[in-house]
């Protein structure tokens, strides 16, 4: 099949970054332009640390992945309030906030040069192991009180106020999480690239994994995944530079959006990874 | 002790240029079922508003028995007993009929994100306590068989009913219902009424409505309060109101008063 | 702040300010943000680049047919990425998806097009400085503020006296009544991309000229928004102060010494930040509070 390595494990960390941004916008319909920054956040701060500080792998990337739910939490507190486009233009201003910041430090992430020696410690076992264990988490948030909440938020929020759902907080609370996720991706990213540059994490990048979840249905997990793994495997097989990769894309979400708003499972979940019975009616969810 | 279960004292809204609502006061006692009617553009779903906190007040205060609400967050004044329906039906047209009364039952269920993330045992036992409750509420309003329907595939009476299965579910002291008959057929009113009748008993419920269906409002009503421009016009038992000069002025115009 | 930086500013300011009107127009209209307006930034940058070298026009001309190049994409974004948006009657999140998806597929193409490279507009005048009792002006600066001047008030005149104008003004008050009242409503909205495209060739001209050519030029369309939201989203005189005030602030920012052009979009994230918490109506702007 000439599917090497490296883009199982891109994608394995797609599906990372994407659990993530399926809870932010797929369930609670906020856009953040902002996740790559989150991920360059996760990567950074584990790389930096081991770099320059000799901090052991497990350590790092629990601190990378801290790092990036803290920035979550400063983002997210005043940002979560606003209203949706709002939300876009911050959490894009966070994104090139942080990029500058990352080129300026330039003694301790190395600048725009990038940070360079971070050692190959990401494996394909433990890469596939984070992406089941992320769809896991993010599979049990869905059917539970917190995914309903959401998606009641993301549908009609004032109808959901009215029915005592604290919609801010919910909101800060997938926002949280989902930066965490992306800074975990990053975490993953950078110990395998051996290298990072701040230019890869900009908005585009958010952007991908926001139009992979909409290619996939906005309430569809397995919707996402499956995006994830055809748009991110099929311009590989199909050695696709990069730049008409994300020609693709965009044509696609257009179409999408145009005929078929409600992606390839629209709300629906595929019931191959789990199937959850409702115990009367024995019925799929 | 406050007879009133829902007193509101000398509200006003405004908006830009417009007085939506003038110093307006209204008690719903406790088990009552109250109405407010008036021309449309009065200001009746206003003060629904800014009793359930949608709007600040500019002016005045809401207090539900003998606490304060008003200035509370909205699902924080839902939490304290205020459950409300919509004019324009919205329901969560993602979730199912069951999940509909779900998400207003999930703000007290008790299990924590981290037993969420992991699966852990009591989050799968409240589920399905609150599920049972969800069904429960469902079976009152005779919508047990859809429970796995989409809402928007339900005709439109039935989509009203889940709207009230959803209010009740979060244990409302008090139940505000805006325009619950509108486009409804009048068997289904006739339908309606009784449901409410029923609920109203079963729960000790106290009810505010809107209602333009003169036929709701004369049967089921203790009390009336009219409203015209935001103000109040008139208010007090449905047959005096009904027969009041300035209340037909009001709807009919000055000719017809008769 | 020196007098000379005030006048940068202005200058700076009065580009983003064309950005930030052809913005606010389509949010007036169709209350979204409109990200594809990046993308026809770039593209009538990279046109009008084509335009003045391969043809030698000077400076009117080139932007008098980027213009027209501009508002014909406009148009045609529309009719691709909105157009079937708006008889659906889709939520709100689709128009901005799709505006952003619009933006990077145009950013990309032109990256194909002319891959990364960096160009250059031709020099257009032949002295480069103007000197007035001690002060400097590029004479770019200069032009970019005096067209944007009257681009402005040439817009105001359309929007306030005209047949088309009343009627944009009408739909964003009002869309249903404006519907009933029967207005051609597509032609409408097809006439305000029009005009939104007019600008963002103008400003795209400016850009080019302005910051060298460069694929993710349309990025600086954020510019546009950040300054209608300090300006008060819609609000079309908000947003040309909002875009005054954020190019005066980058002037001062970029000029003091621990900032620099580098850490200036923190601080001006920050701004944001504290704009939208404090105000989020921005300086001219009302809360429109939703009629439940």
């Amino acid at each position: 099949m000439g599917i090497s390595v490296s883009v199982l494990v891109f994608t394995c960390i797609s599906i990372i970054g994407v659990s993530g941004v399926f809870l932010i916008t797929g369930l609670a319909g906020m856009f953040s332009l902002g996740q790559a920054s989150f991920m360059a956040v996760g990567a950074y701060t584990s790389g930096v640390l081991v770099v320059r500080f000799g901090v052991p792998f497990p350590v790092a990337a629990v601190a990378g992945t801290l790092a990036g739910v803290l920035a979550g939490l400063l983002v997210g507190l005043p940002t979560v309030r606003l209203r949706r486009d709002y939300i876009a233009l911050v959490t894009f201003g966070f994104g090139e906030a942080i990029i500058a910041i990352l080129n300026n430090l330039s003694n301790i992430t190395g600048g725009a040069m990038g940070l360079v020696g971070i050692p190959p410690l990401t494996t394909l076992p433990l890469v596939l192991l984070s992406a089941v264990f992320s769809l896991f988490f993010v599979w049990n948030f869905k059917f539970s009180k917190y995914g309903r909440q959401c998606i009641a938020i993301r549908t009609d929020e004032l109808a959901a106020r009215s029915m005592g759902i604290h919609g801010d907080g919910l909101k800060l609370l997938v926002f949280i999480l989902s930066a965490g996720f992306s800074a975990y991706a990053g975490v993953l990213y950078g110990f395998y690239t051996t290298y990072v540059d701040p230019g890869l994490f900009n908005w585009t990048r958010s952007a991908e994994w926001i139009i992979m979840v909409f290619f996939g249905g906005l309430g569809s997990l397995t919707g996402a995944v499956i995006s994830a793994i055809l748009l991110g495997t099929l311009p590989e097989i199909l050695r696709f530079a990069s730049e008409w990769r994300i020609l693709l894309y965009c044509v696609i979400v257009l179409v999408i959006i145009n005929f078929r708003p409600k992606g390839l499972l629209g709300e629906r979940e595929l019931g191959i990874i789990k199937k959850k019975t409702t115990p009367d009616t024995g019925r799929a969810v | 002790m406050n007879p009133s279960v829902l007193t509101v004292r000398n509200i006003s809204k405004r908006f830009g240029g417009v007085q939506a609502v003038q110093n307006f006061s209204l008690q719903l006692p406790k088990g009552g079922i109250v109405s407010m009617i008036g021309p449309n553009g009065a200001g009746k779903t206003t003060v629904f508003n800014l009793i359930s906190g949608v709007y600040p007040l500019d002016q005045g205060e809401v207090y539900l028995e003998d606490e304060r609400i008003s200035g509370l967050p909205q699902h924080l004044i839902t939490r304290k007993g205020i459950a409300r329906t919509f004019q324009n039906i919205r329901l969560f047209q993602g979730l199912t009929v069951l999940e509909n009364v779900l998400t207003a039952l999930d703000p007290f269920t008790p299990y924590s994100l981290l037993e969420t993330l992991f699966r852990l045992p009591r989050s799968a036992r409240e589920e399905k306590k609150a599920k049972e409750k969800a069904r429960e509420l469902l079976r009152m309003v005779g919508l047990e068989s859809y429970q796995d329907e989409q809402p928007s595939n339900l005709p439109y009476g039935l989509q009203r009913k889940l709207e009230i299965a959803r209010a009740l579910a979060i244990r409302p002291k008090v139940l505000l219902l805006d325009e619950p008959a509108a486009g409804l057929n009048p068997k289904e009113v006739h339908d309606f009424i009784d449901l409410i009748y029923t609920l109203h008993e079963d729960h000790s419920l106290s009810i505010l409505l809107i209602e333009h269906r003169m036929q709701v409002v004369m049967e089921m009503s203790d009390w009336v309060y009219v409203l015209n421009f935001g103000k109040l016009l008139a208010e007090g038992k449905p047959q005096d109101v009904q027969k009041d000069p300035e209340v037909i002025k009001a709807y009919i115009g000055e000719e017809e008063a008769c | 702040m020196s007098l000379q930086q005030l006048l940068n500013g202005v200058s700076l300011g009065s580009v983003y300010s064309i950005i930030a009107v052809g913005f606010a127009l389509v949010f007036n209209i169709l209350k979204f943000s409109n990200f594809s307006h990046g993308g026809v930034l770039t593209v009538t940058a990279y046109t009008g680049f084509l335009i003045a070298t391969r043809f030698s026009l000077g400076l009117p001309l080139t932007l008098f047919f980027t213009s027209l190049a501009g508002g014909v994409l406009a148009v045609l974004i529309e009719r691709v990425a909105f157009r079937r948006l708006r008889r659906n009657k889709s939520p709100v999140i689709f128009f901005f998806v799709s505006s952003i998806t619009m933006g990077i597929l145009l950013e990309n193409l032109i990256t194909i097009a002319f891959s990364s490279n960096f160009y250059s507009y031709p020099k257009f005048f032949q002295k480069t400085i103007l000197e007035w009792k001690g002060f400097h002006m590029a004479v770019t600066d200069f032009w970019m503020l005096l067209i944007s001047l009257v681009v402005l008030g040439l817009l105001m005149g359309v929007l306030y006296r005209t047949k088309l104008g009343v009627a944009i003004r009408a739909l964003s008050m009002d869309p249903t009544t404006t519907l009933l009242m029967g207005a051609n409503v597509d032609r409408i909205v097809v006439a305000t991309f029009f005009v939104v495209g007019i600008l963002g060739g103008i400003a795209g001209v400016f850009l080019g000229i302005n910051y060298t050519l460069y694929p993710q030029l349309g990025q600086l369309i954020v510019k546009g928004f950040i300054a209608s939201v300090i300006g008060g989203l819609g609000n079309l005189s908000g947003a040309v102060v909002g875009a005054l005030l954020l190019g005066i602030l980058e002037v001062i920012l970029t000029g003091i010494e621990g900032i620099g052009s580098g850490l200036a979009p923190v601080v001006i994230f920050l701004i944001t930040l504290v704009f939208l918490i404090l105000r989020p109506q921005g300086i001219a702007g009302k809360i429109i509070q939703e009629k439940v």
